[in-house]
């Protein structure tokens, strides 16, 4: 049951992430367990016309969504009303700075509370996370291959000193635009040392976009899910500065 | 155990945030508070760094820092009592030192199960902020709140609905520090404020960059506390600030950002105002001051827009301009909201109105005032001109019969006079174009004309009562004013420097404001009118530039047939305290009907030109070259005198204003009234009068005629010999150069003036072209000649008492009154008798200019009568040199011994509308609402200097004991029938003592 849930949780998570001038919504839940609003704002106070283009896990593009939000409009849809039936695994956002997206994760099964989480610009070769209690919550990632060409995905515990404890093939030969999920650890358990002071960092040879997410569906009558923060690095292991977000978004300008 | 966990809940917050390059952690929890904050500093580079951590307590004081040195590839992984020390009580800290440096905070819920929640150092800050909110019944969403600016802040959140309406307010903080904290729960299991709404959105506010942490959390579980971050969006760069006398500096953020904030600050200090001319704008006045408002509203709505044709007309200007506005409109709206949630900060006088909540503003309430502010910024005053000469024409033929009456309207209402001063200096070639003589040919159709003296005269009636009653209620602004600019070659310091004093009244409070923008997008300092979203007046790094009242020809009435008007649309018209009805408002092809007896409707040139902001008056402020400034003004809606400075030491000048291209014929009157209607295309304009650099290295002007031309197109506005700019020129040329004080000190000169065209000197004219001297000398007695001593020996200016009285002596001159009274009485010694019965408003000045047309043989104008004589009375002079010297006995006889001015110069008695009482009293001079002074360097602004009266914020309010109070509490309403005692840094009189003196007070140059 847990493991049922885990995955449920899994296919619940998203962040936002770009790539130059492609951004992207990392994950899309798929149909039960919870539900994806997708809420798109336009902050200028002109129409905006965007496009949402969807992929499936393995990259392949799906029917896209676009429209026209009026000036300061927001629409909120589930990722059902504006995607159908299809399998929707994430989405690329194809708008001006403008236009922004926020998505929010409900447990559909029970109560819940809504995590909501931005669009950003980040993408990185190496990204970290710090984990959780796992006996009371669990730690899973999304990855989508933002580069061109397969990548090897590798995850990494290492200690307060940077020494690496044990490493981690995530995904051999991950597609462009493909999306990997992995759980780092739970309350059913974990591939790695429960050591305090250690920390994750998932590399590739490709830029990622990554959502880190954190929840407790230890508890059946509740499900909570957020998105933990994950640094992304660059390789030099400097932290990669939010720069979209130091700039204003209403207007445009 | 809940209320419990909710009190920990603000010790929960965290976030990291950092000062431009200077990193945040912005909440660590109290040591005791039952949770931990675990810091993490780590060097990922091989080399060592040095690290400091800043910490400061929650009201913003500085702690002991932290400092160390971190050898390549290490961390430091400690609680912050470790860190800090267990006696320090730490809120939150910076990061100084190597970038490379993370710096990773994580919270422990320490009084039972937990997971840590990590959250990293982050470089964002911004006024704005907006987060999506929780289930309240499940979780909590707080927020930590760290003022990262330099000046202390009120913090507010707003509840929106998805359609961008503000739904509730609350104050988060009152005058944050800087570097101070808050803590705020929007919602929880245990209740909130705000409506749970999942359709809602948060957006928290101050004048100052913040940090913020959005923090959502389950405590109301009691088996385990579960924390995370609610991402938060950054909305506004903007910040603002207040220099010590309320003026307002906005800095940095996008073209939405600052003009957003530059509404928010105008609604705060000039709410009702900007009420008031929004009314105005809209016809709307009745709603609050009922019947003696409803003439005013009815003819606005005549002449006005649509709602429908505002809407289309706003969406077809660019996506700047629809920027502009619809950002100033919701920074009104976040004010008004603020206002509305909290009854003591609503102005008082709304609850004398017994108004107790403000409307929302809508980006139509201010398209509505910029049509309105710029039509009254219009030498046509609404279109009198044309019925004021009709009406005139009308009352000629009565006295003259119809073959006589058109010569004597052309006498008294001449063109082309080639002596008329002008900004642009003409060329020879254009003096002799406009001097052509005038030719005795009739033109006037007979079967045409129709007795319009009682539509003008009603019209006049109407006008004259909407502007009184918009004085009454506050709501009235003035049009004139002066401007010079001069050349680097004529200054002293080698730079050219423009003074710009525009004219718009003295009331209470004062008709503008001051502000400064400085961002990527827009940077420029100056003077703008509550309500509209732009500095109309002002400098940028680049240029300066003045604005006065042009005379653009810019509209016509047409004498209509009843067949052609069409119903338009119709719109309510309320009345306080309970009437309404339906305003059918009617057009014609060429524009709205303004009059159904006689049909008239109005051709107005700048119709669907005028809310161009962005690339009109805002595109002036942006532009970065002098032809991307003159492109600005060639979209003006509005004609308007222009003069201009800038870094590259131009000097330059324009007229802007719509002036179409019109078929012969005369445009003096209303179309249909002398001859058949004639048709033009409003689209195709006359190039915009412009010069720049001239020679004689200068240009100054009051309202003074923009340039010689064959035709003379004002049907208002007869340009003649005198025109009071006259006394700004002559103080411009001369050899000597001009020292930055004496380009000041010019104003108060100019502003000691008066005349029948309301200011200027008119004896040197008299003198010279109207020969009043030669007449005296000619026939001259003791008395006669002492008189003329006494105007020989004038400084020209209407205070007694010489230059060291112009600002603040109380006594007439007595050869003002001299020159005023003898003026006025050889005109009625003229003109009675054969005017005396016809209604000619414009009166003294025009038939002063009528006058010199007779007396000057340099005149190109021949007047087609004598108006010296005077065939009724073969007893009474029949000369001009007879009158001059009869007009001159009869004042001296009149007025009897010397001194006749002693403590009659008058003062300004300025008392705010529905107070009704004064605030402030100094003495009267002809000067301006607002002045600047800009000197430019090769780099930019060197020196910036302003004035305008009383202070920026006009908002009063009750205090407990029903006293009106200013901004700063100073009592407005003491129980002694005294003026309040203006205290220092009031907001309401904080310009008060550099304006009263005339002294313009240095004014911040830009940083960029």
């Amino acid at each position: 049951m847990l493991k049922t849930l885990i995955i449920l949780a899994l296919g619940a998570w998203g962040t936002t992430a770009a790539l130059g001038q492609t951004r992207i919504i990392p994950h899309v839940t798929s149909p039960g367990g919870f539900t994806t609003k997708i809420i798109v704002e336009n902050r200028a106070v002109v129409p905006r016309t965007f496009t949402l283009v969807p992929f499936d896990r393995d990259g392949q593009e799906l029917a896209s969504f676009e429209t026209t939000l009026a000036g300061q409009e927001i629409l909120a849809r589930t990722s059902g009303d504006l995607f159908g039936e299809s399998a929707v695994s994430h989405f690329e956002i194809r708008a001006a700075n403008d236009i922004k997206i926020n998505v929010a994760y409900n447990f559909e099964a029970g109560n819940g509370s809504p995590a909501h989480s931005e669009d950003s610009p980040l993408q990185a070769t190496v990204w970290r996370i710090f984990p959780g209690d796992w006996d009371l919550v669990f730690d899973g990632l999304a990855l989508v291959n933002m580069g061109s060409a397969n990548a090897s995905v590798f995850i990494a515990q290492k200690d307060a000193q940077g020494k690496v404890l044990q490493t981690i093939t995530i995904e051999e030969a991950l597609g462009p635009k493909s999306k990997s999920l992995f759980v780092v650890g739970s309350p059913d358990g974990t591939a790695f040392s429960r050591t305090p002071n250690t920390f994750f960092e998932v590399t590739a040879d490709q830029p990622l976009a990554i959502s880190a997410l954190r929840g407790t569906l230890g508890r059946s009558d509740v499900g909570l899910l957020w998105v933990n923060d994950a640094l992304p690095l660059d390789e030099n292991g400097l932290e990669i500065t939010p720069a979209l977000a130091a700039k204003s978004v209403k207007g445009g300008k | 155990m809940i209320q419990k966990i909710l009190t920990l809940i603000p010790i929960l917050l965290f976030a990291g945030f950092t000062f431009c390059q200077t990193r945040m952690i912005s909440h660590v929890t109290p040591v005791g508070g039952g949770f931990t904050t675990q810091v993490q500093i780590e060097n990922p580079t091989a080399s060592q760094q040095e690290i400091r951590l800043v910490p400061y307590d929650l009201d913003g004081n500085q702690l002991t820092p932290f400092e160390a040195s971190l050898p390549g590839q290490s961390t430091i992984w400690g609680a912050s009592s470790e860190i800090f020390g267990s006696g320090a009580a730490v809120s939150h800290f910076i990061i100084e030192g190597d970038a490379a440096a993370k710096v990773t905070v994580a919270y422990d819920f320490g009084a039972g199960n937990g997971s840590p929640a990590h959250v990293r150092s982050s470089d964002v800050r911004a006024s704005g902020w907006r987060v999506f909110p929780g289930e309240w019944s499940l979780v909590f969403d707080g927020l930590a709140i760290v003022n990262t600016g330099r000046e202390k802040t009120d913090v507010w959140i707003s509840q929106k609905d998805y359609a961008n309406n503000i739904i509730r307010v609350e104050k988060v903080a009152e005058g944050l520090a800087p570097n101070a904290k808050a803590l705020y729960v929007i919602g929880s299991p245990n209740g909130s404020s705000f409506s749970l709404d999942s359709e809602s959105t948060f957006e928290i506010s101050a004048d100052q960059k913040l940090a913020i942490t959005a923090l959502r959390g389950t405590l109301g579980n009691e088996e385990a506390g579960l924390l995370w971050g609610n991402d938060a969006l950054a909305l506004s760069l903007a910040e603002s600030s207040r220099d010590e006398a309320g003026i307002w500096f906005i800095k940095d953020g996008s073209l939405y950002d600052v003009m957003e904030m530059m509404g928010y600050n105008v609604a705060w200090d000039r709410l009702y105002q900007a009420e008031l001319f929004k009314r105005v704008g809209r016809g709307r006045s009745a709603e609050l001051f009922g019947q003696p408002s409803l003439m005013q509203d009815v003819l606005t709505l005549l002449e006005c827009y649509s709602d429908e044709e505002l809407d289309q007309l706003f969406r077809a200007t660019s996506e700047d301009n629809q920027t502009i506005i619809q950002a100033y409109v919701d920074g009104f709206n976040r004010r008004i909201a603020q206002v509305n949630s909290d009854t003591d900060l609503l102005p008082m006088e709304y609850k004398r109105l017994g108004v107790f909540e403000v409307e929302n503003w809508h980006y139509r309430d201010v398209l509505a005032w910029l049509a309105m502010l710029q039509r009254d910024f219009s030498l046509d005053k609404r279109g009198l001109g044309q019925f004021e000469n009709a009406a005139l024409a009308n009352d000629l033929i009565d006295k003259f019969g119809f073959d006589e009456a058109e010569f004597r309207f052309e006498d008294l209402r001449w063109v082309n006079d080639s002596q008329a001063p002008t900004m642009i200096p003409a060329t020879e070639a254009q003096k002799r174009a406009a001097a052509q003589q005038r030719k005795r040919e009739s033109t006037w159709d007979r079967q045409r004309l129709l007795d319009l003296r009682h539509f003008f005269k009603t019209r006049l009636a109407t006008f004259e009562t909407n502007q009184r009653q918009r004085k009454e209620v506050g709501s009235f602004v003035k049009m004139g004013s002066y401007a010079w600019a001069v050349s680097g070659r004529n200054t002293q310091s080698g730079n050219p420097i423009l003074y710009s004093g525009p004219q718009l009244g003295i009331t209470s409070p004062s008709p503008v404001i001051e502000g400064s923008i400085e961002s990527e997008t827009l940077t420029v300092s100056g003077m703008s009118i509550p309500g509209i979203p732009a500095i109309i007046v002002g400098r940028t790094p680049h240029h300066a530039w003045s604005m006065q009242v042009g005379h653009a020809q810019s509209w016509d009435y047409y004498l209509e047939e009843e067949a052609n008007a069409f119903l338009h649309h119709t719109v309510r018209v309320k009345v306080a305290p309970n009437q309404e009805f339906d305003l059918p408002v009617h057009r014609t092809q060429r524009g709205p009907v303004i009059s159904q007896d006689p049909w008239v409707s109005w051709k107005y040139a700048h119709w669907g030109h005028e809310f161009d902001l962005a690339g009109g008056i805002v595109g002036m402020a942006r532009a970065r070259t002098i032809e991307e400034f003159a492109e600005a003004v060639s979209r003006l809606g509005v004609s308007q005198h222009i003069c201009y400075v800038d870094k590259e030491g131009n000097i330059a000048y324009w007229m802007s204003g719509r002036e179409p291209v019109r078929p012969e014929g005369n445009w003096r009157f209303p179309q249909g009234f002398i001859h058949t209607p004639f048709e033009y295309d409003a689209e195709v304009i006359h190039p915009t009068p412009h010069a720049r650099n001239p020679e004689r290295g200068w240009f100054g002007g009051w309202n003074t005629k923009a340039m010689m031309a064959a035709d003379d197109r004002s049907s208002t506005y007869s340009f003649g010999p005198f025109q009071r700019g006259h006394v700004i020129q002559e103080l411009l040329d001369r050899p000597e150069k001009f020292t930055r004080e004496e380009i000041k000190d010019m104003a108060i000169s100019v502003a000691s003036t008066m005349s029948a065209d309301l200011g200027g000197v008119e004896w040197p004219t008299m003198r010279d072209k109207g020969r009043f001297m030669e007449a005296v000398v000619a026939d001259p007695t003791p008395e006669r000649l002492e008189a003329i001593e006494i105007l020989e020996n004038w400084d020209g200016r209407f205070p007694g008492g010489g230059p060291e009285n112009w600002v603040s002596g109380l006594d007439i001159a007595d050869a003002w009154i001299l020159q005023n009274e003898w003026l006025s009485r050889v005109i009625a010694l003229a003109f009675d008798d054969e005017l005396l019965p016809v209604q000619d408003v414009r009166d003294d000045l025009e038939r002063f200019q009528v006058l010199l047309h007779a007396r000057d043989p340099n005149s190109k104008i021949i007047n087609f009568y004598d108006w010296f004589l005077n065939a009724d009375d073969p007893e009474a002079p029949q000369t001009a040199e007879a009158i001059i010297v009869q007009a001159l006995d009869d004042i001296l006889e009149m007025r009897g011994a010397r001194p006749w001015g002693t403590g009659n110069r008058g003062v300004f008695i300025l008392g705010p509308p529905l107070l009704f009482r004064a605030v402030e009293i100094f003495p009267f001079s002809n000067r301006a609402t607002y002045a600047q002074c800009v000197e430019y360097g090769s780099d930019g602004p060197a020196h910036i200097e302003s004035h305008f009266n009383l202070g920026p914020s006009a908002t009063l309010y009750f205090n407990e004991e029903g006293e009106v109070v200013t901004p700063a509490g100073t009592l407005m309403t003491p129980e002694q029938n005294m003026l309040p005692q203006p205290v220092e840094g009031d907001p309401y009189f904080s310009m008060s003592s550099n304006y009263i003196n005339f002294i313009l007070r240095p004014f911040p140059l830009f940083e960029q």
